[in-house]
């Protein structure tokens, strides 16, 4: 019989399994107003479209807020006021202790999108598809799309729809695309976010690419580890905060670094800076804390997560070892050992 | 650091904190519109006295009109119910301001006249983008002898949609009415009659009445061209004879189109199956010796 032990993975398994209930279903069990409640504090892709959700993600009001209150205002007014700052001041204090408190690991222990991309992967490894990592080139490609998703649609078309130079559908340009909108609505029940809309033109593209986002995305989460978060802007919003957060990744130079690389190997977001930097570098912009390099780093107390001064999780020999026995680096189980010595077939990884 | 790093640095901090700030200020905020009432200063759908609020958007106030109703003021309960108060009706129109605070979203509006042996209560909710406690509270409040309430507001995002149901509470002096009819008459022109179980609950089911929903519903074309999403007002209405005094009720909000409104899944589920085929070839195996 084998003998569980509570890893790193499994502890944020567990954590994730339980925010993805209660984030999706939260309304249900906890009270009708309860996202009226929680809302906007997560940040996370939490779909307030989602019609028993329990949080909605913070994307949707800063997308309203641009449109609406700062666009439309200047518009207004002609400028700014401090009667229309002065607010913006007091809820940001709230917001940014969230933001400064765990920063990036909603990205990797709370997001319920991140959290079913994970799922799907697992199946993935299940069903034996191939897995697919980006090389640095690749990476560094990829990286750039999410500061413009975070400029272009969270920011700069809510706030030209508010300045009335955009389409009014582009007031939530990056909730009209938002993958979340339509999976954790669906994992409610609910495939009225499935449906595009015919009612405009505009409507209608974002409808478009907001289906085929989902459809490309499930499918990409069996071979391509956490296809959407490389992209998503909530990734991004956290990266310009990561060096004020309180719990960050901490990595310090080893010599035995340049043989090894198999923290990027683990990484869910082929970050190769975690295997060739140290020091702050080595907390990267991609990073979703998830601590996977942490636990598959061979080295003691070279990669760890803190949160303030206290050490939340340290690399050791010893936890490596237990580790690559239950999961490998890569997120595919160790092939059995048997006599015919036909088990350990490769399971079809390229990179 | 060097200069162009550090610009690099300030640049994505100011956009941040810009972002930061938007995103939290009120971020109820943005509900407000969803909240207003699409009435008109002439209302030919029902004889019932109605509460309207104003179409104008003014921050920090609403504007509501008095249809079919002479009273000199109303009164405001906020969503944490602390403290009511009364606001002087000027012209048939009143303009509440909001105190801000934490009292929670939802407000509810109403006034109660008394002629003779009549005792008729209008009242509506709205909505200022307050944080604070759920409206539970404020609908649990008796605020008039015969009082008509939601059991529940929609939550941000949400609204009495065409084909879904919602409960409203009839009660007398606090106590659930039992078996009492309910008028239910809405701006598209439905007419119901309902009544309450034994628990004083009635079971509105909001009709797919808008001009060109009827259609849609059915899953005929979903006309293009239309708004996106309509919305009309609605009335309830209560009457309950008591200790020779008649009681008349009157609760009046807005109701939207349904989720398929103006909406095609056929074509959503169309272009998820052509992003799943777009990635399929990521599944494919790598050949021996050579890629996948």
């Amino acid at each position: 019989m084998k003998s569980f032990s509570m890893t790193l993975g499994r502890f944020r398994l567990t954590v994730q399994l339980i925010m993805l209930v209660t984030l999706l279903y939260g309304a249900t069990v906890m009270g009708h107003y309860l996202s009226d409640m929680v809302s906007n504090a997560l940040p996370a892709l939490s779909c307030a479209y989602d019609p028993v959700a329990s949080d909605y993600c913070v994307l949707i009001p800063t997308q309203h807020q641009l449109n609406h209150r700062v666009g439309e205002a200047i518009v207004r007014m002609q400028g700014f006021a401090f009667s229309m700052l002065l607010p913006l001041l007091f809820t940001f204090i709230n917001f940014f202790i969230l933001f400064v408190i765990f920063n990036k690991a909603f990205c990797g222990w709370i997001c319920p999108l991140g959290t079913i991309q994970e799922l799907i992967f697992r199946l993935g490894r299940f069903l034996g598809r191939p897995l697919h990592n980006l090389k640095p080139h690749q990476t560094g490609k990829v990286r750039p799309i999410k500061w413009l998703m975070l400029v272009g649609l969270v920011m700069a078309l809510p706030l030209m729809a508010g300045f009335g130079v955009a389409p009014h559908e582009a007031g939530d340009a990056f909730c009209q695309v938002c993958p979340s909108r339509i999976i954790t609505s669906m994992a409610a029940g609910s495939t009225e976010q499935l449906a595009v809309s015919t009612s405009s033109v505009t409507d209608t593209i974002f409808g478009a690419i907001r289906a085929f986002l989902v459809g490309f995305i499930v499918i990409a989460a069996l071979a391509i580890r956490q296809p959407f978060c490389r992209i998503c802007p909530m990734l991004s919003l956290h990266a310009v905060f990561r060096r004020f957060s309180l719990t960050r990744l901490v990595k310090v130079q080893n010599d035995h670094c340049d043989k090894c690389g198999i923290c990027t190997k683990a990484c869910p977001m082929d970050i190769p800076e975690i295997w060739k930097e140290h020091g702050p570098k080595a907390f990267n912009e991609d990073c979703t804390l998830c601590g996977k390099c942490a636990e598959y780093c061979p080295q003691d107390s070279v990669i760890s997560i803190k949160t303030g001064p206290f050490t939340v999780f340290k690399s050791s020999r010893d936890y490596y070892k237990k580790r690559v026995k239950q999961v490998k680096p890569n997120g595919s189980k160790p092939a059995a050992k048997s006599k015919t010595g036909r088990a350990s077939r490769a399971k079809g990884e390229n990179t | 650091m060097e200069i162009r790093q550090r610009f690099k640095f300030i640049a994505a901090l100011l956009l941040g904190l810009f972002m930061t700030a938007g995103a939290q200020a009120n971020t109820n905020d943005h509900s407000h519109h969803q909240h207003m009432n699409h009435n008109s200063p002439v209302i030919n759908w029902t004889e019932a006295p109605l509460l309207t609020e104003d179409k104008k958007r003014a921050r920090g106030f609403k504007g509501f009109t008095l249809h079919g109703v002479q009273a000199e003021e109303v009164t405001v309960y906020p969503g944490n119910t602390e403290e009511s108060w009364s606001v002087a009706v000027k012209d048939n129109a009143v303009k509440v301001k909001n105190r801000g605070g934490m009292k929670g979203g939802y407000h509810w509006i109403g006034t109660v006249s008394e002629q003779e042996n009549l005792i008729r209560s209008v009242s509506s909710a709205f909505y200022f983008p307050n944080p604070g406690p759920a409206p539970r509270d404020m609908l649990s409040l008796q605020k008039s002898a015969l009082d008509i309430s939601p059991m529940k507001l929609p939550r941000e995002h949400q609204h009495f949609r065409a084909g879904e149901n919602w409960d409203f509470l009839v009660r007398l002096n606090g106590n659930p009415v039992a078996n009492i009819p309910v008028i239910f008459e809405t701006e598209n022109k439905t007419r119901k009659i309902l009544k309450t179980n034994q628990g004083g609950v009635v079971s509105i089911p909001f009709p797919y009445d808008f001009p060109e929903e009827s259609e849609s519903a059915e899953g005929h074309d979903q006309g293009h061209g239309h708004a996106r999403r309509k919305k009309a007002g609605f009335v309830l209405t209560v009457e309950q004879e008591t200790d020779n005094k008649q009681f008349i009720s009157h609760f009046n909000f807005h109701y939207t189109t349904g989720a398929f409104y103006n909406k095609n899944l056929a074509l959503g589920i169309g272009f998820a199956l052509f992003g799943m085929i777009t990635a399929a070839p990521l599944l494919r195996k790598a050949k021996k010796g050579g890629k996948a």
